[in-house]
């Protein structure tokens, strides 16, 4: 297949400026987290782009690790947002300093 | 031919992105959240990583999302109250419809330095098994780490959940 490196990586700073652009506009911490899952993604992009750019396998071994800190953030994400909801009842970002103890 | 559907691909992983950014409602932007990684999966067979594309449907929409969804039914879920305007409501129909247009017709004639990926001959490049003694080869120590941040994670999350019940009791 003949695309070329420059392609996958503004791919990829696409989706993250997506991801960007949701973090600062969304409100809600579910739609904070999803748009964080984004990013990730998009990082991966970049890494399987350019293993495949210098034939290196070191890019897709990091897009692994990438995966799997995403799986772990995902549970302690979804931990804190229920705490946030058994606090104060709903999922705005503004009340997430009533969790500091 | 691979090219073309490489930005086939691309299209839909960037608007189905978008459309997580801008759906109201957290239950149908998870659902495009997994169509998005749905296409990224096929971009990452057709950039030689076939074993990464398994993995991102296996893990990333078979136990992430589904993990994103179940939550969504212990909570109090409603649509994110915003007032749009006129100027949210035309920036997010200037993003849906132009940014995955850009990616699909504008890229594919945008020339740019660096050229594209040498062919890897040989050992087949990407393969399973590559990828396997690469993982438990020089990354051996990274790969049992990575074991120890997931240990971690859900040590942190039944922490999280059980301070929550003594608390309300």
């Amino acid at each position: 297949m003949i695309v070329p490196i420059s392609h996958v990586v503004i791919l990829s700073l696409l989706l993250f400026g997506i991801g960007v652009v949701g973090i600062f506009t969304r409100r809600d911490a579910i739609s904070v987290f999803l748009s964080v899952e984004i990013l990730l993604n998009a990082a991966n992009v970049a890494f399987i782009g350019f293993a495949r750019y210098l034939g290196d396998e070191t890019g897709q071994v990091a897009a692994f690790l990438v995966i799997t800190v995403a799986a772990a953030e995902a549970a302690i994400g979804l931990a804190i947002v229920i705490r946030l909801q058994v606090e104060q009842g709903k999922l705005s970002l503004k009340g997430i300093r009533s969790l500091r103890e | 031919m691979a090219s073309a559907l490489f930005y086939f691909f691309a299209f839909f992983a960037v608007l189905f992105s978008v459309m997580v950014v801008t759906l109201a409602h957290p239950v149908p932007a998870a659902l495009s959240l997994v169509a998005s990684f749905f296409c990224a999966s096929a971009l990452f067979v057709l950039l030689n990583a076939p074993f990464l594309g398994v993995i991102q449907i296996l893990i990333y929409v078979g136990a992430i999302v589904v993990l994103f969804l179940y939550v969504f039914m212990l909570l109090d879920l409603r649509a994110e109250g915003r007032s749009v305007g006129l100027i949210g409501r035309l920036n997010r129909t200037i993003a849906l419809g132009v940014l995955p247009v850009a990616v699909a017709f504008l890229l594919p004639s945008l020339d740019l330095p660096g050229g594209s990926a040498a062919v890897v001959e040989g050992e087949k490049f990407g393969s399973l098994a590559s990828v396997g003694r690469a993982l438990l080869g020089p990354y051996a120590l990274v790969f049992e780490l990575i074991s120890l941040v997931l240990l971690a994670a859900m040590i942190g999350a039944v922490v999280l959940g059980h301070r929550g019940k003594e608390e309300s009791r």
